[in-house]
């Protein structure tokens, strides 16, 4: 087969014809349907025994960990934990990150791609060994935008709300996503500045194997709000590079262990993918086999991305980015500070095969309602120097002047 | 930028003789008090596992089917016991080596039912060299035991697994291939076929087979699988969570050979050359990537429960992997009776079971018995 056909195959379905005239394109009428469901509440389709499954147990909380590279203790040894401000082993913040109930790669005008543009994470309390979280999300905007990059192309946002068995909140996300045609998407990747795979000299390799001796983990020492300095930087994390051995854990492959054999978990396999694609069948690319696939494994190689995408490489969804920062900042506050807000953009791609280094900077400390809350400018840079990631946290620590109140959750 | 072909790795006398040290090594995965829950079979397991390779029987996925089978719940797809082995192949063996599972034999005492704890131990029980021609590289076979165990130590399943280490970029690697020079490329109209084919399975659910109603000679209906792709294979070393971070920097340096040079320049560990074509031909020189074999047991159960109905159970397998699927490649599974017997307070049925590719190459050979109710 052909790349030219093998690219026609992924647009235009094949084995099985979607009869969607509309298919891959951004039409009045389709961006209408969407927004009709702007404000109406969602709730994950779960049912009761599905949430008792998730709960937290320790191994699932050391696996979420160590998927990301984070061996902090709070995490994985249940003795230290106990004696810290929480009690018990929590879950890694970012386990917000899965409360999305949907998303624009799965929510309206099939066959347009979906870029994440960025996130707001707002935590209240963490998440707690034995806790399970459940979600609601609302889709607040749609709308319709102009880049000088990308042409035509719709804006969709959704805000998201996490609770715990007991229905306490445990933070909200609100997440941003660009839509585009997929011959756009094309051509907003010919415009970006073009870039092959991250090479590596063996000095290069020792250098990331030496800026991973260099964490530092606050750990059970407070850091209190008075000794923080603006302008104080953040111990770096550094993560990678990536490969596919490591995205197949850091990005989890999709469905896990919750895969059911409906569309939206991506575990299709034998009987069941046939089936998904009769259900849907302009979802299907064919792949160098002549295989039926769900798009989503393209990117989980970088021979792909090049040869259906014409991109660089295969580029990341952004989560491992968020993970990786929020380890960052919770490598500086220690266990009594609390990240209470995360707000996150992506710039740039962010390849298989790149490094990652995770930076902060403190630009503002100040006292609002009993809270001692820092600011910080949070991005990401690759071995290129390219800042793949921008944005500012809020991480709330203990004052001198009150050592013992807890620093969550957060009223 | 990374050499494009020729990843190759020997088996040194000291890393066998190290291999052979090994027999009678035991581990067990101990939990403590507050890490039981992760040693519990759940309802979500139960769905992953079906719908990935057991294929969504009600007996896996509907309580209410379940509670009114004879096991009275939820049961697990019984080949899951081959996924409690202790040892990795892929990072605990002769490292930088290839691995195939080349048979396994299995025992069930009865159905791993939702809600019980699982607790294994797995035994290396021997290390042999099987090279057949030294002048296409060593070969080395490794069999681990596993007994899987409940709560109260009463043994429900026990796994025999002989896996075969080849020296990458061997003769006796590229023969796993037979004559095979790439994937199966598949026309519309045969995806077609197949999609006509699944519609066909029929699964006999809650009609009990008796024992007594068995007649030799009788055959299975066969059950299809695949065609097998990456969507299933990437990322399948889910259970080694610190790829890429610093742990995995920190293997690098204590375990170098499990390690190769990627696209990117970069180490990535030797396995993820496997999981996929591309990457089999770019590294490893070979015609694409193998399916794995533990998959295969789970399609001849599927056969054999599709026959049998909710009232049968596996009581034991034998199977031998002589050829190996490439992914992209379909799996038929077959059986025929081959006897009856009564042992004990148990009705057996005996089979020969095979399975075949699209290129009606016997992959799998072997027996297989069943566990009836008698009238």
């Amino acid at each position: 087969m052909s790349t030219e056909q093998a690219s026609d195959n992924l647009t235009t379905g094949y084995g099985f014809k979607h009869k969607n005239p509309n298919y891959g394109r951004i039409t009045d009428e389709s961006v209408e349907k969407l927004a009709s469901r702007i404000g109406i509440e969602r709730k994950r389709d779960v049912e009761q025994w599905e949430l008792e499954d998730m709960r937290m147990t320790a191994g699932r909380i050391r696996r979420t960990a160590m998927s990301q590279g984070d061996y902090n203790p709070i995490y994985l040894d249940h003795e230290y934990a106990k004696k810290s401000p929480y009690g018990t082993l929590i879950a890694p913040p970012w386990v917000m990150t899965g409360i999305e109930v949907t998303n624009a790669a799965r929510d309206g005008m099939p066959g347009l791609h979906a870029w994440f543009r960025g996130t707001t994470l707002e935590w209240k309390r963490p998440l707690k060994l034995g806790d399970y979280l459940t979600s609601t999300g609302v889709l607040t905007e749609v709308r319709k935008a102009k880049s000088q990059t990308s042409g035509e192309a719709v804006i969709q946002e959704y805000i998201n709300t996490g609770k715990n068995d007991k229905g306490e909140i445990i933070g909200t996300m609100f997440t941003s996503w660009h839509r585009a045609e997929r011959k756009t998407s094309k051509s907003i990747a010919k415009n970006q500045k073009m870039r092959g795979l991250a090479e590596y000299s063996p000095e290069d390799l020792m250098n990331i194997k030496a800026d991973y001796d260099k964490e530092v983990r606050r750990g059970d020492k407070p850091r209190f709000w008075e000794d923080v300095e603006v302008g104080e930087e953040l111990p770096f994390v550094v993560k990678g590079p990536t490969s596919q051995a490591q995205r197949g854990v850091g990005e989890g492959g999709g469905g896990g262990m919750y895969a059911r054999g409906e569309p939206g978990d991506w575990s299709h396999t034998n009987a069941n993918v046939f089936k998904l694609f009769e259900r849907h069948p302009g979802l299907p690319f064919v792949n160098e086999w002549g295989i039926p696939e769900v798009p989503v494994v393209i990117h989980n190689s970088n021979e792909r991305c090049q040869r259906y995408l014409g991109l660089p490489g295969a580029y990341d969804a952004g989560y491992q980015r968020i993970n990786w920062t929020v380890h960052m900042l919770t490598n500086w506050a220690g266990d009594h500070g609390f990240l209470h807000k995360l707000q996150i953009r992506f710039p740039s791609f962010n390849i298989m095969g790149d490094t990652t280094w995770c930076y902060g900077r403190v630009f503002e400390k100040r006292q609002e309602d009993g809270k001692n809350i820092v600011d910080i400018e949070v991005w990401n840079d690759n071995q290129l120097g390219t800042r793949v990631t921008a944005g500012n946290a809020e991480v709330l620590l203990p004052s001198k002047a009150d050592p013992n109140k807890l620093t969550f959750p957060v009223e | 930028m990374a050499a494009t072909t020729g990843i190759t790795s020997t088996i040194t006398n000291e890393a066998l003789a190290a291999f052979k040290a090994r027999v009678g090594e035991t581990r067990k995965r101990a939990y403590e008090e507050w890490e039981l829950a992760d040693a519990k079979i759940l309802r979500s397991q139960i769905r992953s596992w079906s719908v990935i390779n057991g294929g969504m029987r009600p007996l896996y996925m509907d309580p209410d089917h379940a509670a009114k089978s004879p096991w009275g719940a939820l049961i697990a797809p019984p080949a899951v016991i081959l996924s409690y082995e202790q040892f990795n192949p892929e990072t605990d063996a002769i490292q930088g080596t290839f691995n195939i599972l080349s048979s396994a034999k299995v025992e069930w005492d009865g159905p791993l039912k939702m809600g019980d704890t699982l607790l294994p131990e797995s035994v290396i029980t021997s290390v042999e060299e099987i090279t057949k021609d030294p002048s296409e590289g060593r070969v080395v076979s490794q069999v681990v035991t596993t007994e899987i165990r409940n709560l109260d130590g009463r043994l429900v399943g026990k796994a025999v697994l002989d896996w075969h280490f080849f020296e990458r970029g061997s003769g006796a690697q590229r023969a796993l291939f037979g004559d095979r020079e790439d994937a199966y490329m598949w026309s519309q109209e045969q995806i077609e076929a197949l999609g006509a084919e699944y519609k066909e399975e029929e699964q006999r659910g809650a009609d009990t087979l008796y024992w007594d109603d068995v007649k030799e000679g009788e055959e299975l209906d066969h059950v299809l699988k695949g065609p097998t792709t990456r969507t299933k294979y990437v990322g399948r070393s889910g259970s080694v969570w610190y790829w890429g971070m610093k742990l995995g920097f920190e293997s690098m340096e204590q375990r170098p050979e499990l390690f190769f040079e990627n696209e990117n320049s970069s180490l990535e560990p030797i396995m993820a050359v496997d999981w996929v074509h591309h990457r089999s031909q770019r590294w490893g020189g070979l015609p694409g990537s193998l399916e794995e074999n533990t998959d295969h047991v789970h399609y001849l159960v599927q056969a054999l429960v599709n026959w049998s109905g909710d009232a049968g159970f596996p009581h034991s397998m034998d199977l031998q992997f002589p050829i190996q699927n490439m992914v992209g490649d379909v799996t038929r599974s077959y059986g025929r009776v081959t006897g009856k017997r009564k042992e004990g307070d148990k009705a057996i049925v005996t089979f020969e079971v095979w399975q075949e590719n699209e290129l009606d190459e016997r992959i799998t050979t072997g027996t297989a018995e069943m566990v009836l109710p008698t009238r």
